[in-house]
This record gives structure tokens, C-alpha cells and sequence, in this order.
């Protein structure tokens, strides 16, 4: 499956974060995060996973974290792709 | 038993409201996918509060949707994403009888297809002057419905009538509901009062809404919560007695007693069950601790 157009989702604020997608040859992901020592790590994988699920690989991403949880990563995750999706 | 002395929106769209929402104290929550959100957000805040309602646990609160109308293009979406969820029921917004059998024609739908056990109850928000005067028809539309809230903003607008500061201008719809509420045995919540600096008018106001029949409020700030509460509560002298006519009436039943008398009045059936209601909320409440075999 391959994303449309750019797209974005979410806010910048506190327990938010703000995922802007594009199309793109290979999968690129770019995070921002007070907290990226800390859960980089995680954020990336779980993105990755995600994305596993969506069936999307080829896909340039960034996301700017403001201390957001698991399910609104994934919920600001699924919104975006959705958003990038249609015609 | 009146179970709802408040219901607190919350803005569906605000990942930090949702996550806090059940340490708030409020008797149950409104996760809102309607006026609270933007058109251009209705699908991130549905995302959103699906993913909420999926992955974090809500002990304290009861935990509603208030969903889009049925004259908009999002509700089916709304209701897709969220019914498969663990959530107690469904606010639907400009109450009418065609919202009732289309939502609940819906929900059956969804609940069939995906074989689940437990269908979320329905809250009517009745927002204009057809829904209040239609009350009895929407009220007897579904067995699935458990309360009627009003919109009073909407219902002003719908009247062309101003907004004031002790809501006058609200004073027939605020009876009709909680006339209808009380006669088909169903919750009934006050329109919100909408200045959150102003806690003595929420008092005052509060206090007209409890003394004319309302089981609670609707609110749309956690600071009200408290004032509310108090007044919808029960008091330490009113619990007392409940009980005390609970521990009488089962002595009178041993005794083969229909109706007995306590403080020097006639105690018959419908007293035992307001002291019985009364008891179970402030039970429910954590206001008295539940006595073993007392009801």
C-alpha cells in the first residue's frame, strides 16, 4: 500500500504529539522528544509495528512527542495514515 | 436508584483530558466526538477515544460517548469505532424518536455482527423545543434508555431565547424532563451552567435543579464537581434514617408486618423503597459502607 499525499495529525500539546507523513522510496521515521533518551527507543518500534500492521513500508515520517502515551501515539498514528490515504 | 449526580464532557480531541478523566470524581464521564471537536478532527478524535477506551483502564467513572447526530455525516463512523469498546453508554445528541431507533437500530446491528455480550445504554440530550415537547415519545422509544439530559444552550437557540445567568428562560424544559424522567423511572441531568468562575450561581442554580426533581448535573469543568456533588448527595441525617427504616422494615417482615410505624409516622412500601434508593446510591456513592442483608 502507498500513501497519497502528505498529511498530518495530532498537536503539540502536553500528552499530545504531532505526526506529519509523506511518501517516500524506503521507510524514514524522525522523532522528536524531550523524553527520546528515554523512550526512542520505544516510540520507534512501536511506530514500526504499527505501520507493520497498516502494511505500509515505504513511508517518510516524523513525529514531535510531548510526553504521549502508547494509545495516542498509535491513535495519531492510524488518523495520519488514514488522512494520507484518501484520494 | 439514581446513579449519576454528575456527568463531566470531555473534550474527545484532548489526549491529556481523556487520560485524566476517571481521577476526576465525576459519577460518569462524556468522552465528546461532537461540539467539542472540530469537522476537520471528528476522525482523530474518534481514533483517539476508541484507542483510549481500548487501552486504558477507567475504575472511578462511568465512561459515555456523546456521538455526532444522526443528521450528520460521521455517527455510523462513531459507532463503528466504538462499540466494539468496553464503554457503559451512549450520549445522543438533538434527541428525537427517529435518533432512538436509528442509533439503537445501529448498535444492534454492530452488537450481532460482532457477537458481543453487552450493549452500551442510551442518554437522550434533548436540545430543542420539538424534542422537549415530544419527551413522553422519546422517553418510550427504547428500553435501552436509562437517562434524559438537556441541552440547554441549543435549546435557547432553538427558542431564539437569551441565556441568563439563573435560567429562567430554561424553566419549563427543566420540568418537563425531570417530570418525564421520574415517571418512566429514568435518570435526568440538568443542562450544564456554563460560567465556571461563578460557584455561587452554580449553588444556587444547582440547588433549584435538585428541589424540582433532577437526579443530577451535566458539567464542563472538574471544579464544579465538588458544589454539585454536595447538593445531590444525600446527608449524614438522611442516610441514618434510611437505614434506620431498612433495619425496622426488616423487623416488621419478620413480624409478618406490611406497615409499621417509625418516629411516630406510618411506614408503608413506598417509603421503604425512597429509603432503600436512597441507601443504594449512597452506597454506590461511598458515602456509608454496605450493610450485610439490610436490603
Amino acid at each position: 500500500m502507498q500513501i497519497l499525499k502528505k498529511a498530518t495529525c495530532g498537536t503539540l500539546q502536553s500528552n499530545d504529539c504531532l505526526i506529519s507523513v509523506e511518501a517516500s522510496n524506503c521507510l524514514e521515521i524522525e522523532i522528536e522528544s524531550s523524553v527520546k533518551n528515554e523512550f526512542g527507543e520505544h516510540i520507534e518500534h512501536l511506530i514500526k509495528e504499527t505501520l507493520k500492521d497498516l502494511k505500509l513500508e515505504n513511508i517518510k515520517l516524523k513525529i514531535e512527542d510531548k510526553g504521549a502515551l502508547d494509545c495516542t501515539i498509535v491513535a495519531r498514528l492510524e488518523t495520519v495514515i488514514q488522512r494520507a490515504l484518501e484520494g | 436508584m439514581k446513579n449519576r449526580r454528575s456527568m463531566l464532557f470531555m473534550p474527545g480531541n484532548n489526549p491529556g483530558m481523556l487520560v485524566s478523566a476517571d481521577i476526576l470524581g465525576a459519577d460518569s464521564i462524556i468522552f465528546d466526538l461532537e461540539d467539542a471537536v472540530a469537522l476537520t478532527e471528528k476522525d482523530s478524535a474518534r481514533n483517539l477515544v476508541r484507542n483510549a477506551l481500548k487501552t486504558l483502564e477507567f475504575v472511578n467513572s462511568e465512561i459515555t460517548v456523546r456521538i455526532n447526530p444522526i443528521d450528520s455525516p460521521y455517527w455510523e463512523k462513531d459507532l463503528e469505532a466504538i462499540i466494539p469498546c468496553d464503554l457503559d453508554g451512549i450520549v445522543v445528541p438533538k434527541a428525537s424518536v427517529q435518533a432512538v431507533i436509528t442509533v439503537e437500530q445501529k448498535i444492534q446491528d454492530l452488537v450481532k455482527t460482532l457477537g458481543l455480550k453487552k450493549q452500551p445504554r442510551l442518554l437522550m440530550l434533548v436540545e430543542s423545543a420539538y424534542g422537549i415537547m415530544d419527551l413522553q415519545s422519546i422517553a418510550s422509544a427504547s428500553k435501552n434508555i436509562d437517562a434524559l439530559l438537556l441541552g440547554g444552550e441549543d435549546f435557547s437557540v432553538d427558542m431564539g431565547i437569551q441565556r441568563t445567568r439563573l435560567s429562567k428562560e430554561l424553566e419549563y424544559a427543566r420540568y418537563k424532563i425531570a417530570t418525564v424522567a421520574h415517571a418512566f423511572q429514568l435518570d435526568s441531568l440538568d443542562t450544564p451552567f456554563t460560567d465556571v468562575e461563578d460557584s455561587e450561581g452554580l449553588k444556587l442554580d444547582t440547588a433549584f435543579s435538585k428541589s424540582i426533581g433532577f437526579s443530577g448535573r451535566l458539567l464542563i469543568n472538574p471544579r464544579q464537581v465538588e458544589d454539585v456533588h454536595e447538593i445531590f448527595s444525600p446527608s449524614k441525617k438522611e442516610i441514618e434514617k434510611a437505614i434506620a427504616i431498612l433495619q425496622a422494615s426488616n423487623e416488621a417482615k419478620k413480624k409478618g408486618l406490611g406497615v409499621f410505624s417509625f418516629n411516630g409516622k406510618m411506614v408503608d412500601l413506598p417509603v421503604i423503597k425512597r429509603a432503600e434508593a436512597l441507601y443504594k446510591s449512597a452506597v454506590a456513592w461511598g458515602l456509608v459502607k454496605e450493610e450485610t442483608d439490610l436490603c
